[in-house]
């Protein structure tokens, strides 16, 4: 048995439609067309104790909704979670007490406060003893390096040092479940690094389970073994983060520089040709078009004898052999098909 | 483990110290209860002045002699900027913005959070005000002859504290509305003003006659500032006192039931909906 288990969980928004212009909003006044949209079509997972699991998938496929759910802010339509072994939307103390959601675009600290008086205040409604209130805090405050920070108004902070502060207020009473939907959203590569760093460590450390979103992948591939890709609203994959490209894993991508223009027709003789130097490799101008680089799609086996032939009759400056890029293997499982494009 | 009461308290004094973080609009708020004040003076000096149609200074206009009505202008207004909520506009924003969900994961009751840490951003300026009404009444005793008697003072602090609680939960209500309507800030200003007019905040509600005063004596707004007003000027006393304190807790037991209520019902659907 996980620590959460989701069977079948599913969730319809009811929203309205309405008309163009003046003449649709006075329409929409008298009578509502009633839509209804099934964000999440009965998901069902299950996470381990102790789990890092990535939850990826492109805007509105239901990861926030799902997430919302399983933290007890939202109803299912129907369906059934259990959370720690509570059905989070009874929202029962002892629930709350040991779970944590952070929302990268929404705050929970009071900004005109210095982010100090919201962790005390934090320390009063999760009950934690003042001892071990400091050693929780003195933990993040090392490992996030904001002690200089921790009296100025949270307004007058920046985007990165926010988050690492609702990150902070959010761990103080060490949940046993952690969700975090886009904690690194908007942040330059440095604070994005120091979350995931500091993620690990609490996962190391104290064990706690980690249900994490975000649109860069390098969150995931740092930090989760695991990944559960939804599309709208349905589960599209759910294992290894490894497995996502086995589909791909006969295919290699190879990108060739050149020291002087290459004709495109030329390079299209080898087949595979997937990128031309900014431009795509069908435009109508093609006869005329010379490139300066260029990638190819070529199968695993094939490459030897591919990087020897361009080598010996392209003007090659430099040629590196890649893995089909993560993102492709996921957009390829977003649209449900078998294509190599 | 840290006392579960302790995380209301400490919403007290996070009121508190969100109050006086900005010194500027704390002290501007502060001044702008002296021009009401200033406005009504004159008002009812001319109203009260001879030849104005309403007799001598000793006469009597809606049952107020001219220093009762100066009494009562002053205190009313007193009273009326200590009772004075504003925490709606962040129920509203909590409810519209989604900011509610982080309160839903917290082991925090949302309503006792917010009666505390208002509390707590009311406390600064109570003390100041408690601090005004003392002068204003120095200044009455000596300028109209008013007087408080100890027992009046008591009666007063009673009654305000229900008034407190009693108009919190009026606008509490007003605020939960929009769990179902999409913008009500407009509907916060037209009650702040209705509410103000029915409580007596502006004139005694003896001067809407009385087949209006009647129909607002049964209803809670006079017990958030006329009522207590009454006590301090000494026009409500012994077991009308009584009476008075009795009510008002009574409409604060009815309306906390009342407010229970919606809000369960409000958050059934904030939950169904989804923010």
């Amino acid at each position: 048995m996980g620590i959460i288990e989701v069977k079948g969980l599913k969730r319809d928004f009811s929203y309205y439609e309405k008309a163009e212009g003046l003449s649709g909003s006075l329409r929409n006044l008298v009578h509502r067309k009633k839509l209804v949209r099934e964000a999440v079509k009965g998901v069902s997972f299950s996470i381990r104790e102790g789990e890092m699991v990535g939850f990826l998938g492109p805007n509105g496929a239901g990861k926030t909704t799902t997430l919302k759910m399983l933290s007890g802010i939202m109803h299912p339509s129907s369906g059934e979670a259990l959370v720690l072994g509570h059905v989070p939307w009874l929202r029962k103390k002892d629930f709350r007490m040991r779970i944590s959601i952070v929302m990268g675009q929404r705050s929970q600290l009071w900004p005109d406060l210095p982010a100090v008086e919201s962790f005390n205040l934090n320390r009063e409604i999760y009950e934690i003893g003042r001892r071990d209130y400091e050693r929780s805090l003195g933990e993040l405050v090392e490992l996030f390096g904001i002690k200089e920070l921790l009296g100025v108004q949270v307004r007058r902070l920046s985007l990165g040092e926010r988050m690492k502060m609702e990150i902070t207020a959010a761990l103080l009473h060490r949940p046993a479940v952690l969700f975090l939907d886009e904690p690194t959203i908007g942040l330059d590569l440095l604070s994005q690094r120091a979350i995931r760093e500091l993620v690990r460590t609490l996962n190391e450390r104290h064990g706690t389970t980690v249900m994490l979103t975000s649109h860069y992948l390098s969150d995931i591939e740092e930090l989760c073994g695991r990944v559960v890709l939804i599309n709208r609203g349905e589960i599209v994959y759910d294992g290894p983060l490894a497995g996502v490209n086995a589909t791909l894993a006969d295919r290699k991508v190879v990108r060739l520089l050149f020291s002087a223009p290459v004709p495109l027709s030329e390079l299209e003789a080898y087949g595979g040709l997937r990128v031309l130097g900014g431009a795509s490799g069908g435009s109508q101008d093609a006869q005329a078009a010379v490139s300066l680089e260029a990638t190819f799609d070529v199968a695993r086996s094939q490459v030897r004898d591919f990087s020897r032939r361009v080598l010996g009759e392209l003007p090659v400056a430099d040629l590196t052999i890649e893995e089909v890029p993560l993102e492709e293997g996921i957009a390829r499982l977003y649209r449900g098909g078998n294509d190599h494009g | 483990m840290a006392e579960a009461g302790g995380k209301y308290l400490g919403s007290f004094s996070l009121g508190l110290r969100g109050a006086l973080e900005y010194r500027a609009n704390f002290v501007f708020s502060l001044l702008g209860a002296v021009a009401p004040v200033v406005i009504q003076t004159a008002l009812w000096t001319c109203l009260y002045a001879p030849g104005s149609g309403a007799g001598s200074s000793g006469d009597r206009l809606f049952g107020f002699t001219y220093a009762q009505m100066l009494g009562y202008v002053v205190v009313a207004n007193i009273v009326s900027r200590l009772v004075r909520t504003g925490f709606e506009y962040d129920l509203n924003d909590d409810i519209k913005s989604g900011g509610l969900d982080r309160f839903l994961v917290k082991p925090i009751d949302y309503f006792g959070f917010r009666m505390a840490q208002f509390a707590g951003a009311k406390s600064a300026e109570t003390a100041f005000m408690g601090l005004t009404l003392a002068i204003a009444l120095v200044v009455l005793s000596a300028a109209t002859g008013f007087s408080a008697s100890h027992l009046a003072a008591l009666g007063f602090v009673a009654a305000l504290a229900l008034a407190f609680f009693l108009n919190f939960l009026v606008f509490w209500c007003v605020g939960l509305l929009g769990f179902w309507l999409a913008e009500i800030g407009f509907l916060f200003e037209a009650a702040r003003i209705v509410i103000i007019t029915a409580s007596g905040g502006i004139f005694p509600l003896s001067v809407f006659g009385p087949s209006v005063g009647s129909a607002l004596a049964v209803l809670p707004f006079r017990f958030t500032i006329q009522f207590p007003t009454d006590v301090l000027c000494g026009r409500v006393a012994g077991a009308d006192l009584a009476w008075g304190l009795a009510a008002a807790a009574a409409w604060s037991g009815l309306l906390l039931v009342l407010a229970r209520a919606i809000w369960a019902a409000g958050l059934r659907r904030f939950v169904a909906l989804g923010s």
